[in-house]
């Protein structure tokens, strides 16, 4: 059982040991699922996020507890990411290990991944594509389930959650476990009417949000199978559907466009610990299914059916090595290309961690992609870690990493009817990055404090312009350099009956264009990327004491510019929002109310300029768990 | 005598107030309305679904040039998502907001809100008429496009009149009003009195804008159009139309075709003696005679600097040329000046996505 809880505990912590990983090998029971993604990142920044335990999108929750940028279209609108100072399309967003980024459009909506149907959400900062592939190029968002436990017994979470402006959600979730099966299922429904009131200076008076209702839905199912000792199967299912009415400008009264989204998502996974390694298999099928209506509704579809094979081998206490490959296959259709597309991406890939010294971590990862006959750039990763205080109380750990990432260009950067550019090469990204992290516990008094620094060069970044025939069509046509500092500090002290704990999050990015419209065009050069912060902070404080918990945190987020030329931009904003909540326990069950007030300062702001966001609001929670053990 | 000099001293202090009213009138009349009395007015789109479109106020004398002008009238009110066109009648300006459905009437003088066509149907140019206002509006991408006639007074739509896909540009001739269908290859043409379409004309792929010439003949631009897999069919041309006629067989038909042998922007104008048409095409502006019979063999003008031209506009007093650069949308425009025979005078910046002209007479 120790054991468990160290290799669980294993995928949680950024800073992962050698040893640790050099262990799972030896392990007689198979705990590996999510690790392989994680353990050969030395160097890298790695965050987890808590899901499972409210309904919500991944956009608010990183919104919330993060100083990423996402751009919403409005609350509860699409939302795209940045991380450090990259575009939407240079993140990776996986699942169970698969890149799903929409095959044609080449980025994830953010606000179509339901928290609650996830078990595991953790965030890697900066280059990464010899582990992840295609996108990882800003950082990475690993999206999964978490090990299956076993003899589990019956449990059960019921959330249900009421707020300001027609906001219903609820979640159910249940799972089982005996010694060779688990059943998870998991359901979940959020709808807002998202009827706000606001007042923007661009329309001159106060008026209430129209045209802008959401409803999403879906639902999970797992089940993992010990076939044996060393050999586990799980599948896992995943059905989301989402309609939502496109929030219009804040000029625009009228709207009639909406967006319909149905995707499922089938992961099949095989673990085998055999005496050679680790061998790891997993088969996902995406489908994801879209109409978009203005006057007429447009539908865009698009299959993927990805296999995924690793092994994990282990040479000594030292060396441990991983190789692998994967083959996707992707078909889509959509008024916009000539014909059904299909496309087809094959990686290979190896990865070796060597401990030098009990102290010292050296970590070598390569990849290389193909897609359609062609190859992407190939993309080593040299990460290091060297623990220079390593006491149970007191770790100081200084961390480096150098890395080259690609983006494969998407279906509609191949095939979109009006820019058909076959040329069109892959994205092409460069970045070298250090930190430390200190780490120490004293008595009462807990704290990590990690700062980090990147640099990154980004080149061939495709672009969509219009050109002398008034027709939009790609080009690798945009680089940037991009420069940044990242603080997070964190500190928990327990006094009497209170803990009090507090968090600082700073990011500091430069994002910087390199290249003009044309060669003498200069209105564009060295101007920051628009919707790119140069400066975003968190500041959150809470006080648990017996069963009550309070909870306060400030989002601020800096000047944005929206056009790369830098002339016009969004202000500043903070965000800052409460909670209180209690908890109720009995032996099998227990009940927490919790009371949220979010934007309390009722500030006006927009992430996407002209679309309006909602200011103070309420939201009541409830969360009811039975547990039979 | 007594009455005689009491009518006189009515009559003259009638007459005293009659003369100092029309002093009055004749001061106000002649004295600054407001700030953008003269000049030239860029049309700056703005970014799709940005709703940041505006206009900007070059003034012609002191050139300096004024960014969102109506925002700085408006109390920082947007002024939409894609400003599609402006059109000037005496002191009222008409702004087209294509996105946001709806029509801005501003007091161009001072470029105060006036009052606001609201729930309008992707409009995009507007012209009056006999007192009335007509406007084409796309309607919706799948319906046909139609003009709507518009009751200055009670600033509301009275009437439509169907035409054809993509009703785009209009304009008044002898009488009778002319719709370039952008998404058709024809021009409709409206008997404004009996309010329908009394003839359809066929002219060329995506017809724009028109031009009237010294012989009183008139012009549309057809920027030509895309194949299935599109790519531009190169069909771009200049079509000369002639005027109503009392014969009806003859008259609103295709005089002559002028062959471009590439799309072009669908929008030209014509100098001051009606004699030279100009339009362009990336980064090249291009002139023909009215004289001419096959399309250009060169450019007049080609600015490397340019990423793609979007809009022009000449000055109907000065014959200046006004060329708009869109620079890909991706920061503020670039408008650049140059005289009829293609010589440089200036550029300078204007908002996002300029796509046209408004000129003060």
């Amino acid at each position: 059982m120790a054991r468990i809880v160290f290799l669980t505990g294993l995928c949680l912590l950024y800073a992962t040991t050698f040893a640790q990983v050099a262990d799972t090998t030896y392990l007689d029971e198979v705990r590996v699922y999510g690790i392989p993604f994680t353990s050969f990142s030395t160097g890298s920044k790695i965050e987890q996020i808590k899901t499972g335990e409210s309904v919500e999108t991944l956009s608010d929750k990183l919104i919330d507890e993060t100083s990423l940028y996402l751009k919403t279209y409005g609350n509860s609108q699409l939302s795209s990411i940045t991380m450090r100072g990259t575009t939407a399309s240079q993140t990776a967003v996986l699942w169970n290990g698969i890149n799903i980024n929409s095959p044609t459009l080449g980025q994830t909506d953010f606000s179509l991944i339901p928290l609650f149907l996830m078990d595991e959400i953790s965030i890697r900062y900066g280059t990464a594509s010899a582990l992840y592939g295609t996108d990882a190029i800003g950082g990475s968002i690993m999206l999964g389930q978490s090990p299956a436990r076993f003899n589990t017994g019956v449990n059960a979470t019921l959330f249900q959650e009421a707020g300001s402006f027609g906001k219903w959600n609820m979640g159910v979730k249940t799972t089982y476990g005996n010694n060779r099966w688990e059943f998870r299922t998991k359901l979940y429904r959020a709808s807002i009417e998202n009827n706000f009131p606001y007042t923007s200076k661009a329309v001159g008076y106060s008026k209430e949000q129209n045209h802008a209702a959401v409803l999403n839905y879906g639902f999970n199912q797992q089940v993992h199978f010990k076939i044996s000792q060393t050999q586990q199967i799980s599948l896992d299912g995943m059905y989301t559907y989402n309609f939502r009415e496109i929030q219009p400008a804040v000029t625009n009264d009228q709207g009639n466009e909406t967006l319909r989204d149905k995707d499922l998502r089938l992961g099949l996974k095989y673990q085998n610990n055999s005496r050679l390694g680790i061998v790891s298999i997993t088969t996902a099928y995406a489908n994801s299914d879209q109409d978009y209506y203005d006057d007429a509704t447009s539908n865009t579809t698009s299959q993927q059916l990805t296999t995924l094979a690793t092994m994990d081998v282990s040479v000594g206490q030292r060396t441990a090595f991983r190789y692998g490959g994967s083959f996707s296959h992707f078909a889509a259709s959509s008024e916009n290309f000539a014909n059904d597309v299909t496309d087809n991406r094959g990686d290979v890939f190896a990865s070796v961690k060597q401990m030098i010294h009990t102290n010292w971590i050296i970590n070598l990862n390569v990849r290389q992609s193909f897609y359609n006959g062609e190859h992407a750039p190939f993309a080593p990763t040299l990460g290091t870690e060297v623990y220079v205080v390593n006491t149970a109380s007191n770790k100081l750990t200084v961390r480096g990493q150098a890395a080259r990432g690609f983006r494969v260009p998407t279906l509609n950067d191949r095939y979109w009817l009006t820019g058909y550019v076959p040329s069109v090469k892959p994205e092409d990204a460069i970045t070298v990055e250090g930190g430390v992290q200190w780490f120490r516990s004293k008595g009462t008094w807990q704290h990590t404090v990690d700062l980090g620094m990147y640099r990154t060069w980004a080149d061939q970044m495709i672009v969509w312009r219009m050109n002398d025939d008034d027709v939009w069509v790609p080009s690798n046509l945009q680089k940037v350099n991009i420069h940044g500092i990242e603080l997070n500090a964190k500190a928990t002290l327990a006094a009497s009956a209170y803990v009090f704990k507090g968090n600082v999050i700073y990011s500091y990015t430069r994002s910087i264009n390199q290249k003009g419209l044309n060669e003498l065009d200069q209105s564009i050069v060295d101007k920051q990327l628009a919707y790119v912060p140069v400066h975003s902070g968190r500041v959150s404080f809470s006080v648990i004491r017996d069963l009550w918990r309070f909870d306060s945190r400030l989002n601020i987020t800096g000047l944005r510019y929206t056009q790369l030329d830098n002339q016009e931009s969004l202000d500043p904003y903070g965000l800052l929002d409460a909670s209180i909540g209690k908890t109720i326990q009995s032996r099998k069950f227990s009940i927490s109310i919790n009371a949220e007030v979010n934007n309390i300062l009722d500030a006006y702001y927009e992430n996407l300029k002209n679309r309006a966001m909602p200011g103070r609001n309420y939201s009541l929670s409830l969360l009811l768990n039975f547990n039979d053990q | 005598m007594k009455v005689m000099k009491k009518i006189g001293f009515v009559i003259r202090l009638v007459l005293g107030v009659i003369l100092l009213t029309t002093v009055a009138c004749e001061d106000n009349d002649s004295g600054p309305k407001g700030e953008y009395e003269k000049g030239v007015f860029v049309v700056n789109e703005g970014n799709f679904l940005d709703a940041d479109g505006t206009v900007s106020h070059v003034n012609t004398t002191s050139g300096i040039v004024t960014q969102d002008i109506f925002g700085l009238s408006n109390d920082e009110r947007a002024l939409g998502d894609v400003v599609q066109s402006m059109t000037i009648d005496k002191d009222l300006g008409f702004i087209v907001v294509n996105n946001s459905n709806k029509m801005e009437v501003v007091n161009v003088n001072t470029f105060e809100s006036v009052y606001t066509l609201s729930d309008l149907a992707m409009p995009r140019y507007f012209i009056t008429y006999k007192g009335k206002g007509y406007l084409t509006e796309w309607v919706s991408y799948v319906d046909p496009g139609h003009v709507a006639i518009i009751d200055l007074e009670s600033q509301e739509v009275i009437e439509t009149i169907t035409t054809d896909d993509g009703a785009e540009n209009i304009i008044e001739h002898e009488g009778e009003l002319y719709v370039s269908n952008s998404s058709s290859n024809t021009v409709s043409v409206i008997d404004p009195e009996e309010e329908e379409v009394i003839k359809t004309i066929e002219v060329g792929n995506g017809p724009g804008a028109f031009v009237v010439d010294a012989e009183n003949q008139l012009w549309v631009i057809c920027g030509g159009g895309m194949d299935e897999e599109w790519n531009p069919l190169n069909d771009g041309k200049l079509v000369r139309l002639n005027p109503a006629e009392s014969d009806d067989a003859v008259s609103n038909s295709v005089t002559k075709t002028i062959e471009l042998n590439m799309n072009v922007m669908a929008k030209a104008v014509i100098n001051k003696a009606g004699n030279q048409i100009f339009f362009a095409k990336g980064k090249s502006v291009y002139t023909l005679s009215t004289t001419a019979t096959e399309g250009p063999s060169a450019a007049l003008i080609t600015e490397a600097a340019v990423t793609s031209f979007y809009g022009i506009g000449i000055d109907p007093e000065t014959d200046m040329l006004y060329l708009a650069d869109s620079k890909a949308f991706v920061g503020n425009g670039e408008v650049y000046r140059y005289n009829t025979s293609g010589t440089a005078v200036d550029h300078f910046s204007a908002g996002r996505g300029p796509n046209g002209f408004a000129f003060r007479k």
